[in-house]
């Protein structure tokens, strides 16, 4: 544990008395702040839905009277209140600072932009002139590799995993944790100079992004694709179309970050949000042909569509 | 005169761009409706009570669609939603 620091997360700043290494320092003023629980925790109440996180592990989120509170198996409990400015950590049975940190920097903070009113979508976000637009995928289906080949097509990276909504008027797309994980192939075909962390799980990780291609800041989103992967000799290497509101709605709820954690009586205003970001924001499917030899032609293409 | 299904009381009808979508929380259940089928559910009760009623609303609606066609569409959709808990039969 270490004295309070400021970290750049999110478009936002993150106060923490636990040190992040993998965050930049920030200076400005907070916009969350994770200390550790020193009272015992309070009761927790309706118990809003439930995501396995892998074998030993679950999540569940409850509601509480300030808020919400978030529990780990392993690394225990974050009451987030419903101002969504404060983490309050209650260490669990397996108090591992770096899984603490995953958590914070996945679902807490996700939580916590959920609590003030912000949609965190699993998705990878790209900045471009004439605004910044959302990849939306499954995991496994190639959005971090597309989004790769948009920074190598003049893009900057807000996320790649976590893109947070700001429902506006205007909506805004902020930036998330920049780094871009790729499966092995993907990292030995397109990475060129860029540096990749040694393989972990099949992935390997470029942290160290110059400046020039990352968004620092809230980006008015054009566009949200959901991706689909094409033949791999189709005629176009990338092709677009709009999905009508209730079919984009159904795959924007499906790719929420917290996903089934927000059951219960927090689904329809999920819901909502998710249905205003459809009207607000045109919702497209884009087929991209599967053939990595033409991901770089795709991601041209696609820059080029938002003045890139 | 058959009497219309009635949408389960938790489900939320959320309006969207040329359609909408009901979730049903309790049971995790998202359901997408086309324009159409949006219109058909803000037909069910209380706005109408017998499926006659419906159809003719819908009839007035697009005239140029044939009734058998309207009332197959109404049947399946209907059928439909009841498979997904989000309406109930009536006693």
């Amino acid at each position: 544990m270490t004295s309070a620091a400021h970290y750049a997360v999110f478009g936002g700043v993150l106060q923490s008395v636990f040190a992040f290494p993998e965050l930049r320092p920030a200076s400005a003023a907070p916009d969350w702040a994770l200390l550790e629980a020193t009272e015992p925790p309070t009761p927790l109440g309706e118990m809003l839905g439930t995501h396995p996180i892998n074998a030993n592990c679950t999540a569940r989120l409850f509601r509480t009277d300030e808020g919400l509170a978030l529990t780990f198996d392993d690394t225990g409990r974050f009451d987030i209140p419903a101002t969504g400015t404060l983490i309050r950590w209650h260490r669990g049975p397996a108090p591992d600072e770096a899984a603490m940190r995953t958590d914070v920097l996945g679902r807490c903070l996700a939580l916590a932009m959920h609590q003030r009113g912000m949609l965190a979508l699993h998705a990878a976000g790209l900045a471009f002139p004439g605004g910044a637009i959302a990849l939306v995928a499954p995991s496994g289906t190639g959005k971090s590799t597309l989004a790769f080949a948009l920074v190598r097509a003049g893009g900057r990276l807000l996320s790649d995993d976590t893109l947070p909504i700001e429902l506006g008027p205007p909506v805004l797309a902020r930036p998330g944790v920049q780094s871009i994980r790729l499966n092995e192939d993907s990292a030995a075909l397109l990475g060129g100079e860029a540096r990749f962390t040694p393989e972990v799980w099949g992935k390997r990780e470029y942290r160290d992004l110059p400046d020039d291609v990352r968004a620092p800041a809230a980006v008015p989103l054009a566009a949200i694709y959901v991706l689909s992967p094409g033949a791999a000799d189709a005629d176009a290497s990338v092709v677009a179309e709009p999905l009508p509101g209730f079919i984009a709605s159904l795959a924007l709820v499906g790719q929420h970050k917290l996903g089934a954690l927000l059951g219960g009586s927090e689904a329809a205003p999920t819901l909502s949000r998710v249905a205003a970001l459809t009207r607000a924001v045109p919702v497209r499917k884009l087929v991209v042909a599967r053939d990595l030899g033409r991901l770089q032609e795709a991601a041209a293409t696609l820059a080029s569509w938002h003045g890139g | 005169m058959p009497l219309l299904p009635k949408p389960v009381v938790d489900v939320v009808f959320c309006e969207v761009e040329n359609g909408a979508v009901l979730l049903h929380a309790a049971q995790e259940v998202y359901y997408g409706l086309n324009q159409v089928g949006a219109e058909i559910w803000q037909l069910l009760p209380p706005a109408s009570a017998e499926i006659d009623g419906l159809l003719v609303s819908l009839q007035t609606r697009y005239p140029e669609v044939p009734a058998t066609t309207l009332r197959d569409d109404v049947d399946a959709l209907l059928l439909d939603l009841a498979a997904h808990g989000l309406v109930e039969t009536p006693a």
